[in-house]
C-alpha cells in the first residue's frame, strides 16, 4: 500500500483512471474504436518487447503469431461453431506452439539470419493466408465473426470492447512488467549482455531463448483473438511483415526492455497515423498534401525516419530520457551509462 | 515439351539473375564491413524508376540515362556512409544494420509517393525484339540482365581478389584495428563499399524494371529473395553469392510451373528457411559464422 501511495504511482493510477473512464468522457466512436486498437496493439507489443527488448532476439515475423491467433478463433468459431469463448481460449496455445516451432527451428542462428528466418515465417504465412482459400478464407478472409458475450452481456459495441481490451491491457503490462524482474527475466537479460557469460553462470541460453519467443508468442495470440472478434471479418491483411517491423519500431522508440515503453511506443504509432489522418482531412490542406498524408506508404516513410532518429540519438528510447536523467542504469543495461552511474558515485 | 523446359529455364535464369544481382551486394558490403544491407530491394527499384523519368520524361538517350542512373547510385552511397552512417559508425553492427534498414523503409515508400503505387511499363534498352533461340523466344532484355550479372560477378570477384582495394576491403572486415594501422581509411572502405554496391543496385534495377516493371511493390520480395540467395550460396565470393541467386530463381521458376503460381513466395521462403536450418553457411562455402 505505502509502494501504492509514491507520487509516481499515484500518478499513474489517475492515468489508468482517466484512460477507463475515456470512453465516457469523450463519447466519439472514432477514438474508443482507435482506444481498442492501441490495446490490441500494445498487447503484441509489451509480448514483442520481451523477445526484442529483453532477450535481444531480432525477430521480425511477431505478426504471424498474431495472425495464428486471429484465424484460431475465426476458423474454430465460424467453420467449426465452437464456443467462442473456448475459441478465445485456444487462440494463444496455439500461438504458443507456433512460436516453439519457429523457436525451435531458428533460435540457434544468429542475430540476422534469425531475422531472415522470422521474416521467410511470416511471409510463408501471409501468402498462406492468401491463396489457401479452403482454410483461410483468401483475401476476403472468415467471417461474419460472431461476438464474445460476458455474463449475458453482448459485447458488440466499441464502447464493451474497449472495457475488455484494456483489461487484458493492464494484467500484460502488469505481468511482464514483473516478469523482467522474475528469475526468467533476469536470464533474459543476462543472455542478451552476453551468451558466453550467461551459459558459464549455469544459464541455459537456448531455452531461455526459446521461453521467450513462447511467451511472447503466447501473448501475441491473446492479442490476435481480440482482434479477431472485434472485425466482422479476419482477413490476411493485419498480419504481413508490415505490421512486425511496426512493432519493432514501436519497442525501439518506447525503449528496449521496458512494459511501460513498449506502451508508450505502441500509443504513439497507434495514434500517429490516425492524428496524420486527421490532419490529412482539415479543409486549410492543399490537395497534393492530402493525398500525400493519407497515403499508408507516407506513414512507413515517417517510421523509418524515426526509427534512424531513435537509433542514432536516443536508443534507449522514450524511457531513456527519464532515466538517463536520474543516472540510474537503463534496463537495456547500456554498460557505458553503467560506468557512468559508478563514476559518479565515486 | 522440350520448349516449354527451355521457357521455363530461360524464365528462371533471368528471375535468378535478378536475385543475383541483389545478392551480391550483399556479399560486398558483408564480406567489407560485416553489416548486412537490408536496404538494396528499395535501392535497386529507384534505379528503374530514375531510369524511366530520365528516358520517358526528361527525354535523355538511353545511355546518358544509364550513367546518370549510376552516378545517382554512387551519390546515394556516398550519402548512406557519410550522412546516414556517420553517427553510427563506432556502434555494433547491429545498430548499423537498422539504420540502414530505416533508410530502406524510407526508400521502398517514398518512391510510392512521387512515382505512385502502381507499377509503370518501362521501354527495355534497346531492343523490344524477341530473340528466336532454337525455337524458343528469349527477350533482348534478358540477355541484359544476364550479361549483367556475369560481368558484376566476374568484375567484383577481381575487385576483391586481386586488387590493392579489394585486399583492404577485406581486410577491415577480418580486423578493424589492424587494418587501420596498416593504413586502411575506414572513410575510403565505407564510400567505396556503399558506393559501388548501390551504384550495381540501381543498375541492376533498371536492367530489371523492362522486365518486372518499374516500381510496385516488389522491393521487399527482392530485398529478401537477394539475401535467400546469399544464404544460399555463401557470403565466400561473389561466385558463390550469385550462383545462391541463380539457383533459388530456378527453384521458383520450377515452383511455378510445377506447384503453383500463387504460392511462389512460399517456396522461396521456404527454400531459404531449408538452407538457413540445413546449411547457415551456404553451398559453396568453407566456413562463415552463422
Amino acid at each position: 500500500m505505502k509502494r501504492l501511495l509514491r507520487p509516481r504511482n499515484l500518478g499513474l493510477l489517475v492515468v489508468a483512471h482517466l484512460w477507463f473512464l475515456l470512453p465516457i468522457l469523450y463519447p466519439s466512436g472514432y477514438v474508443v474504436s482507435t482506444a481498442v486498437l492501441l490495446g490490441i496493439y500494445a498487447i503484441i507489443a509489451l509480448g514483442y518487447n520481451i523477445v526484442m527488448g529483453n532477450t535481444g532476439i531480432y525477430s521480425f515475423g511477431h505478426a504471424a503469431f498474431f495472425g495464428v491467433g486471429g484465424y484460431t478463433v475465426a476458423i474454430l468459431t465460424v467453420n467449426h461453431g465452437l464456443n467462442p469463448w473456448l475459441a478465445f481460449a485456444a487462440a494463444p496455445f496455439l500461438a504458443a506452439l507456433a512460436g516453439l516451432v519457429v523457436g525451435l527451428t531458428s533460435i540457434r542462428l544468429s542475430h540476422f539470419h534469425l531475422a531472415m528466418a522470422t521474416i521467410a515465417f511470416n511471409v510463408i504465412l501471409t501468402n498462406l493466408n492468401f491463396n489457401w482459400s479452403g482454410l483461410f478464407g483468401s483475401e476476403s478472409g472468415i467471417g461474419p465473426m460472431g461476438k464474445l458475450s460476458l455474463g449475458g452481456i453482448r459485447l458488440d459495441t466499441d464502447l464493451r470492447y474497449f472495457y475488455l481490451t484494456w483489461v487484458f491491457v493492464a494484467v500484460v503490462l502488469w505481468l511482464t512488467h514483473n516478469f523482467v524482474r522474475s528469475h526468467l527475466g533476469r536470464a533474459m537479460a543476462a543472455v542478451r549482455e552476453d551468451e558466453v557469460a550467461a551459459s558459464t553462470s549455469g544459464i541455459n541460453v537456448v531455452g531461455v531463448k526459446l521461453m521467450s519467443f513462447v511467451v511472447s508468442a503466447f501473448l501475441a495470440g491473446v492479442a490476435g483473438a481480440l482482434l479477431g472478434f472485434y472485425m466482422p471479418y479476419v482477413g490476411p491483411r493485419p498480419f504481413t511483415v508490415s505490421l512486425s517491423i511496426m512493432l519493432f519500431v514501436m519497442v525501439c522508440i518506447g525503449g528496449r526492455g521496458s512494459a511501460w515503453g513498449s506502451l508508450l511506443g505502441a500509443a504513439l504509432l497507434t495514434v500517429l497515423p490516425e492524428f496524420l489522418r486527421t490532419v490529412a482531412g482539415l479543409s486549410a490542406i492543399p490537395h497534393e498534401m492530402r493525398i500525400v498524408l493519407s497515403n499508408p506508404s507516407y506513414h512507413l516513410v515517417m517510421y523509418g525516419i524515426i526509427l534512424i532518429v531513435f537509433l542514432v540519438y536516443l536508443p534507449q528510447g522514450l524511457v531513456g530520457i527519464r532515466l538517463r536523467r536520474r543516472r540510474r542504469p537503463g534496463l537495456v543495461g547500456q554498460p557505458v551509462v553503467a560506468v557512468e552511474a559508478v563514476e559518479n558515485r565515486g | 515439351m522440350a520448349q516449354d523446359l527451355a521457357l521455363l529455364l530461360i524464365g528462371g535464369i533471368t528471375k535468378g539473375c535478378m536475385y543475383a544481382l541483389i545478392a551480391v551486394g550483399y556479399q560486398l558490403v558483408f564480406v567489407s564491413t560485416r553489416v548486412f544491407n537490408f536496404s538494396l530491394g528499395g535501392v535497386a527499384i529507384l534505379g528503374g524508376l530514375i531510369l524511366l523519368s530520365l528516358r520517358d520524361d526528361v527525354g535523355l538517350p538511353f545511355p546518358v540515362a544509364l550513367g546518370l542512373v549510376l552516378v545517382a547510385g554512387l551519390a546515394l552511397g556516398w550519402f548512406y556512409f557519410q550522412v546516414l552512417l556517420r553517427p553510427v559508425r563506432h556502434r555494433d553492427g547491429a545498430t548499423q544494420m537498422l539504420v540502414i534498414f530505416g533508410m530502406g523503409l524510407i526508400i521502398e515508400n517514398a518512391y510510392a509517393l512521387v512515382w505512385g503505387q502502381q507499377p509503370l511499363p518501362a521501354q527495355p534498352f534497346l531492343s523490344k525484339k524477341l530473340l528466336m533461340v532454337m525455337g524458343t523466344p528469349i527477350k533482348v532484355q534478358a540477355l541484359w540482365v544476364i550479361g549483367l550479372t556475369a560481368l558484376t560477378v566476374v568484375l567484383l570477384k577481381l575487385l576483391l581478389d586481386r586488387t590493392w582495394t579489394g585486399r583492404a576491403l577485406r581486410a577491415n572486415a577480418m580486423n578493424e584495428t589492424a587494418a587501420r594501422l596498416m593504413g586502411v581509411s575506414l572513410t575510403s572502405v565505407g564510400i567505396t563499399v556503399y558506393g559501388i554496391t548501390l551504384g550495381l543496385a540501381m543498375l541492376a534495377g533498371a536492367a530489371i524494371s523492362p522486365i518486372t516493371y518499374a516500381g510496385g511493390y516488389i522491393a521487399v520480395p527482392l530485398l529478401l529473395k537477394g539475401f535467400a540467395g546469399l544464404i544460399v550460396g555463401g557470403a565466400g565470393s561473389p561466385f558463390a553469392a550469385a550462383l545462391g541467386g541463380l539457383i533459388l530463381g530456378l527453384v521458383e521458376a520450377g515452383g511455378t510451373k510445377f506447384i503453383s503460381p500463387s504460392y511462389v513466395d512460399a517456396i522461396g521462403m521456404g527454400f531459404l528457411l531449408l538452407f538457413l536450418l540445413v546449411r547457415p553457411q551456404g553451398l559453396f562455402a568453407a566456413r562463415v559464422e552463422r
